[in-house]
């Protein structure tokens, strides 16, 4: 199956961007809303608590879990302008934008922040240093960002919606969570009538065969992706201990393992809609699953 | 070299490797990768590690999933020969 709906604008409140990004009104925001409030019902099964995050993460902030390093090729970064009056008066002096679009930028201000890559991130950093006396379920929808090599309206793009739902706790209350949680997916999409397999994947890092995370995750999977026709709609990740060891996070006397299902809200867009084709009229209720 | 060399001289290296497990603690079937007893960044290591101790080469690309579970699975690879 394409992973492109062929005719930007053909379906009912989208308008897909050069940029790699989507508008969205009408049925389709409608859809939108539909979809992530079915997860935020899965998320209040587990008493997940809801968060707002901000778009930006500190770079020193996922330098403990070295996200750049693993995924430079994906991360966007927000960037000013150095305010010395001299640097913005040489800035207004050239084309801005030019005759192509694109902006010349003078001297710049230090960049010591990174857009959003993947929602969970925020949890590890907000929770540092704090000991767990129970496990912990927490669930946000955040705008993330990644640079990619091409886009596709509601399939790849360079801003999307991603809500998680995570947990922290023990290695065991963890592995319940997530198998928990797979099976309540798999049931809401059988309900549904949305048809996913189900595969073991790894992380998109960077020149992969000289990554030894990358091996390591081969050899010890801890992804699994819904696929719908060959789009991932979402993921269960396992992540061991890795973020509660590297943001000191800690549960029964150990560094404290975490886990996460992510969904990607337009990827279910575009799931449904090729599914169900494009007439609101055709897409399936999803209350009550 | 025999299973029983192959298993003292691995089980040495992980425990001297990680730094967070003693010997007498280290089962054949602990496992070292969930238990984060060795981490992503030690897998080449081990793989040079095992290639130094057998003299034969590893290759990456065909290792399959749970190929470094524990000291158990790491000796099948082992004894299995260069085709694992």
């Amino acid at each position: 199956m394409s992973h492109a709906l062929s005719v930007p604008g053909v379906l009912p409140g989208h308008r897909w961007l050069p940029s790699g990004q989507s508008s969205l009104t009408g049925p389709l925001l409608d859809l939108y809303r539909r979809v992530d409030r079915m997860f935020v019902g899965w998320a209040a099964e587990w008493g997940a608590g809801d968060y707002l995050f901000p778009p930006f993460l500190s770079a020193r902030d996922l330098a403990g879990v070295d996200y750049l390093r693993s995924f430079p090729h994906l991360a966007t970064f927000p960037v000013a302008l150095d305010p010395a009056d001299e640097n913005l008066l040489e800035f207004t002096r050239g084309d801005v934008p030019d005759a192509r679009g694109r902006v010349r930028l003078t001297a710049t201000t230090p960049v010591l922040d990174v857009l959003t890559p993947a929602a969970c991130y925020h949890f590890y950093v907000a929770f540092r240093g704090e000991q767990l006396e129970g496990p912990r379920y927490v669930t946000t929808r955040a705008t993330c960002f990644r640079r990619e090599t091409h886009y596709a309206p509601l399939a790849r793009q360079s801003s999307f919606s991603m809500r998680e739902i995570v947990c922290l706790g023990t290695a065991d209350e963890v592995k319940a969570f997530l198998e928990d949680g797979r099976s309540r997916v798999a049931r809401a999409l059988d309900a549904i009538g949305l048809g996913v397999a189900w595969e073991t994947a790894t992380d998109p890092f960077f020149r992969p065969r000289q990554n030894p995370k990358h091996l390591a995750q081969r050899l010890d999977p801890l992804k699994t992706e819904m696929m719908a026709g060959g789009l991932a709609i979402g993921s269960v990740n396992l992540h061991r201990s890795y973020f509660g060891e590297a943001f000191q996070i800690r549960r029964d006397g150990r560094d404290a393992s975490s886990g996460c299902i992510a969904f990607g809200v337009e990827r279910w867009l575009h799931a449904i809609v090729a599914c169900f084709g494009p007439d609101p009229a055709g897409w399936p209720s999803l209350e009550a699953v | 070299m025999t299973d029983r060399d192959v298993r003292a001289a691995l089980r040495e290296w992980i425990v001297r490797t990680s730094g967070r497990i003693g010997g007498e603690a280290l089962r054949d079937d602990t496992p070292i990768l969930e238990q984060r007893i060795l981490t992503s960044l030690h897998v080449l290591e081990l793989i040079l590690f095992l290639e130094r101790l057998t003299g034969r080469p590893i290759d990456v690309q065909r290792l399959r999933p749970g190929a470094f579970r524990d000291v158990d699975s790491i000796c099948r690879l082992v004894a299995a020969g260069p085709a694992s």
